[in-house]
């Protein structure tokens, strides 16, 4: 099982005083605590956190499990979030996948094994005019072809993780 | 054919963050003009103007609005619907990355003529890039005293925070909505109470989609009268388009209410690409999905017309015949199965149970018998769902049914026995 380093446990508890001076604000808070946290919410993550933001764990998974932003399994540095709704399903978003998961060798819901990203289906992100799109993290790719996703994925592989 | 941009007027023409440029195309006028009116006044404007909700439910702005108008409360909340989840619909995302002070300055307005001194956006998490833009944009108004303690010196004090989604459609529902800036998973809550009684931490909340508010400041400069004369008697003003799919020109598109949808198709859209038209989805994911013969109406919010249309949210989502239906109804069916929330049982698990009938039908094992209790399980979840959710995700699939039913039909005919 993963140890959280302290650093990591530290930066977590004060992200929980910052949830705790007013009480609003959770998702924001739990968005910035799973960036330090490999993406997700495991056991441990789950009880470091309910213990300092005195949330019972069973809420807190009750919580987690019901928004697609966070899972409570390890998921890789870059999430590619595959747009699978309608208006980019009929331009070709079902081609643009499969050329992903093909050129990562993974299934959907995978991380590939050196950690680099994990590949997820997802519902509307909104960009249908510019369909097929994805996202990776919290950038937009649109107006996709098998061909270019993957001059994208060489580019993070290459580029921004070197 | 010429756009009318009413919502859309600065998008593309301002630095969408300066308050300077905003205000030099007449940006916070309708603010000024309200502070210069009592409130009462404001919301009689606003129900002069018939404008009524553009997030799909269509209904009045200025009802809505007098009635948190009249609750007595320590506190009353304004707040804005900008988790656009629904399928085939971006408008928001466009109105708010181009002209986020528009939307600082009709909340500003709503909360003066309700009497609200809080304002919330509730921005979907799928839209991280948009946070840093509103972020900016309410510290200008801030700055330059628009939003903030004593707005140009009259007294009234309103400010906006952002709260984000966590990526569930059914936040998009007023009351998930709400349980969700409560720091709650997102489920409907049983309505009445509505929001404007008893909403956000239960107090008197009005809650209006982006598109709604953006109009507002426009209604206030131009007069109730002329927002009138434009769009028809049923829906006043203009209404945005998010024109995809299969579509040679896509984007997002403002005209006034009862245009016609073979226009945005063939004229805006400028035709179908990768084959013929083989049915337009109208609305968003849980609109009804018409055939290339249905096409001849104009979109208006209540316009039942002869093949049950609901302008929804305004998107228009064009399928070339490339397709097959049943494959376009099964995507959508899965997206409802997806997002159900789970809180009643009409929808979790009529969502699940109306895709395995249709899969069964898809697969070429269906009977004749499943069409019927897919009619009669959509009719059960339609009365008895909880929220929008559940009583409109059968649509897509009985509007199929209907108007392609030679596809079903033919499925059911050619591949099963007959009983």
């Amino acid at each position: 099982m993963r140890q959280l380093s302290r650093e990591t446990i530290d930066q977590l508890q004060r992200l929980a005083a910052v949830y705790k001076e007013t009480n609003e604000r959770l998702m924001e808070v739990l968005l910035e605590m799973q960036k330090l946290t490999d993406n997700c919410f495991d056991r441990e993550t789950l009880g470091v956190v309910s213990d300092a933001m005195g949330i019972p764990e069973s809420k807190m998974y009750d919580y987690i499990t019901f928004y697609s932003r966070f899972s409570t399994e390890k998921r890789g540095k870059y999430i590619i979030r595959m747009c699978k709704s309608a208006p980019c399903h009929v331009c070709g978003a079902r081609e643009v996948a499969r050329s992903i998961c093909d050129y990562l060798e993974v299934e959907p819901g995978d991380t590939t094994d050196d950690g680099l990203f994990t590949v997820e289906f997802c519902e509307c992100i909104g960009l249908c005019e510019s369909s097929p799109s994805v996202m990776i993290n919290d950038e937009t790719y649109s107006d996709l072809t098998p061909d270019k996703i993957r001059g994208i994925l060489d580019y993070y592989r290459k580029e921004v993780s070197p | 054919m010429e756009e009318v941009r009413i919502a859309l007027r600065n998008v593309g023409e301002i630095d969408p963050v300066s308050v300077e440029e905003f205000r030099a195309r007449g940006g916070f006028e309708g603010l000024k003009r309200a502070l210069s009116m009592g409130p009462k006044e404001v919301i009689d404007e606003i129900i002069a103007s018939k404008i009524r909700g553009r997030g799909g439910a269509g209904f009045p702005v200025g009802l809505k609005w007098d009635m948190v108008r009249g609750m007595e409360a320590d506190q009353k909340y304004i707040v804005c619907n900008a988790d656009e989840g629904e399928p085939a619909t971006n408008k928001d995302r466009i109105l708010m990355s181009g002209d986020p002070l528009s939307l600082m300055e009709s909340m500003t307005i709503a909360g003066y003529a309700v009497g609200a001194t809080k304002g919330l956006i509730y921005l979907r998490a799928e839209y991280p890039y948009l946070f840093p833009v509103l972020r900016e944009a309410i510290e200008a108004a801030e700055q330059s005293g628009f939003l903030g303690r004593d707005i140009l010196g009259s007294g009234f004090d309103f400010s906006v925070a952002l709260v984000s989604g966590g990526g569930a459609y059914v936040c998009g529902e007023e009351t998930a909505l709400i349980e969700s800036i409560e720091g709650k998973r997102g489920e409907s809550r049983f309505k009445p109470p509505y929001p404007g009684a008893i909403g956000l931490y239960d107090r008197p909340t009005v809650i209006n989609n982006v598109e709604t508010l953006m109009n507002i400041p426009a209604i206030l400069t131009g007069g109730a009268e002329w927002f009138r004369s434009i769009g028809t008697s049923d829906s006043s003003g203009t209404k945005l388009f998010t024109l995809c799919g299969n579509l040679n020109r896509r984007g997002i598109f403002e005209f006034p209410m009862g245009v016609s949808l073979r226009d945005l198709i063939f004229d805006v859209g400028e035709g179908v690409c990768g084959g013929e038209l083989l049915a337009v989805q109208l609305g968003g994911g849980s609109g009804p999905i018409l055939n290339a013969d249905q096409i001849d109406v104009g979109l208006e919010i209540d316009h039942m017309g002869p093949h049950g249309i609901a302008l929804g949210a305004g998107g228009v989502m064009v399928i070339n015949d490339s397709h097959d239906i049943l494959d376009i109804v099964e995507n959508t069916m899965e997206f409802f199965a997806d997002e159900s929330c789970g809180k009643c049982t009409p929808c979790r698990e009529g969502t699940i149970q109306l895709l395995r009938l249709l899969r069964k039908i898809k697969s070429g094992r269906g009977r004749v018998s499943d069409l019927e209790n897919l009619e009669e399980l959509a009719e059960v979840m339609t009365m008895a769902s909880l929220c929008g959710l559940g009583q409109s995700s059968p649509i897509p699939l009985i509007s199929a049914l209907k108007n392609f039913n030679e596809e079903f039909v033919s499925i059911l005919e050619g591949r099963c026995a007959p009983w």
